[in-house]
């Protein structure tokens, strides 16, 4: 419906500013991801700083794990299961890494610096049988796992962190243990970390059944 | 010139009151739940907030807000108590602007005039920073809704544009926070709107 005015002398700005911020909007979703790995690339580059984290949880809620009473579940097809508390694990020999974290959504936050087990130490601990190529990770929240295969699972760089940037990591960046996969997209380094279980094969995880690739390296 | 069918039963009803009470409660709903939206978007965004506030609790009132804004301004545009807002919208969007003949003219009229069409109409309803705010605004709150319900169904679209959806949304977050500022600092340092507006009246 138009003012029979309009025609006459008058401009429609109000519809066109409406039309031209929606056009603009379908772009940056249509072309958003580029852009964010973009401009977070030139802040790698030492351009400019951007924010930190963002904090997804799929459930809705973040587990508060005390760690008096962390336990980490390693079993599955091992020669050697094992449940090891908070301690046992700051005991072990601790490993420092520092990487860009990278979220598959586009956002990244650079040099990001996190210390814990290596993962690969408690594979040779456990002593997987010899059929096992896959690891599954279980979250205390009940709901998300993921998973990785063995050889990605002996990277040395795979941690079992409980630092980041020098300070024991908060809830809601999965504390007080969880896994940290500096290769692939965060999705892969499940947080709030309390069961590992060796299995034959990897099994599609949390996200990856509802689409996202198995295989989560960063290209 | 003939006001259109929306102005006309305006004018009936409302004689020269600017805003139905209805209109009023709707503004003000909106001002409400757009502000809870910014604060709890902040805290979402921004971790280092998060990590001190119970962050589902947040996140839960952020959806929620948002979920039922929608729907109180969609069910307020229907339906014959929504006539009013159908006017007001109708004149914020097709309605012309007719003293606007370049950039430098929206710039020079922007928010302290109004926009009347020719010499003896009646002063319009909405001045040109009105017009162009709520354009924006409408736009911004649509792409919010969207982007939004796209973040909370992963997995069903592909990855890219989940990205670009959450790109855009945070964009949309910060343009929106951008204009709210100075609506209000506009509103709270024009002391012609702020007379209009206690008043009820129609900027002269």
């Amino acid at each position: 419906m138009e003012s029979p005015r309009s025609d006459e002398t008058g401009r429609r700005v109000g519809r066109r500013v409406f039309l031209s911020v929606l056009g603009a909007g379908v772009v940056t979703t249509l072309f958003g991801h580029d852009i964010a790995q973009t401009i977070s690339g030139l802040a790698n580059s030492g351009g400019f700083a951007l924010g930190g984290f963002e904090i997804y949880t799929v459930t809705g809620s973040i587990p508060a794990i005390k760690t008096t009473t962390y336990r980490l579940k390693i079993d599955g097809r091992v020669a050697q299961p094992v449940e090891l508390s908070y301690g046992d694990l700051r005991s072990m020999v601790q490993r420092d890494v520092t990487f860009t974290f990278t979220c598959v959504t586009g956002w990244t936050v650079p040099n990001t610096r996190w210390r814990g087990v290596r993962l690969a130490d408690l594979i040779d601990q456990v002593r997987p049988h010899p059929e096992v190529h896959g690891l599954e990770f279980y979250s205390a929240d009940g709901v998300y796992t993921d998973s990785l295969s063995l050889e990605e699972a002996r990277q040395s760089n795979v941690l079992l962190a409980m630092d980041l940037d020098g300070k024991p990591i908060s809830a809601d960046h999965g504390a007080p243990v969880r896994l940290l996969v500096p290769s692939m997209y965060g999705y892969k380094s499940v947080k709030w970390l309390d069961r590992i279980s060796f299995v034959p094969q990897q099994v599609p995880g949390y996200w990856e059944q509802r689409g996202y690739p198995v295989n989560a390296t960063i290209s | 010139m003939p006001p259109s069918p929306e102005r006309q039963h305006t004018s009936a009803v409302e004689g020269d009151d600017r805003f139905a009470t209805f209109e009023k409660v709707i503004h003000w709903f909106i001002a409400i739940a757009m502000l809870t939206l910014l604060a709890t978007g902040l805290v979402l965004l921004v971790p280092a907030l998060s990590e001190h506030l119970p962050r589902p609790l947040i996140n839960r009132i952020h959806i929620d807000t948002g979920i039922t804004a929608t729907i109180v301004i969609i069910l307020s545009l229907l339906g014959p108590w929504g006539r009013n807002l159908r006017g007001d919208l109708h004149e914020l969007m097709i309605a012309p602007i007719d003293q606007l003949n370049s950039w430098t003219g929206i710039i020079g009229e922007w928010l302290h005039h109004a926009a009347p069409s020719k010499e003896g109409d009646r002063p319009e309803k909405f001045n040109v920073g009105q017009r162009l705010f709520t354009a924006a605004m409408s736009a911004l709150a649509i792409l919010a809704v969207l982007t939004g319900l796209a973040l909370r169904t992963p997995g069903r679209i592909p990855l890219s544009i989940q990205g670009g959806a959450e790109f855009t949304h945070e964009l949309v977050f910060f343009i929106i926070a951008v204009l709210v500022i100075g609506h209000i600092a506009k509103a709270v340092a024009s002391i012609r709107a702020g007379r209009n507006a206690r008043r009820n009246q129609r900027p002269l």
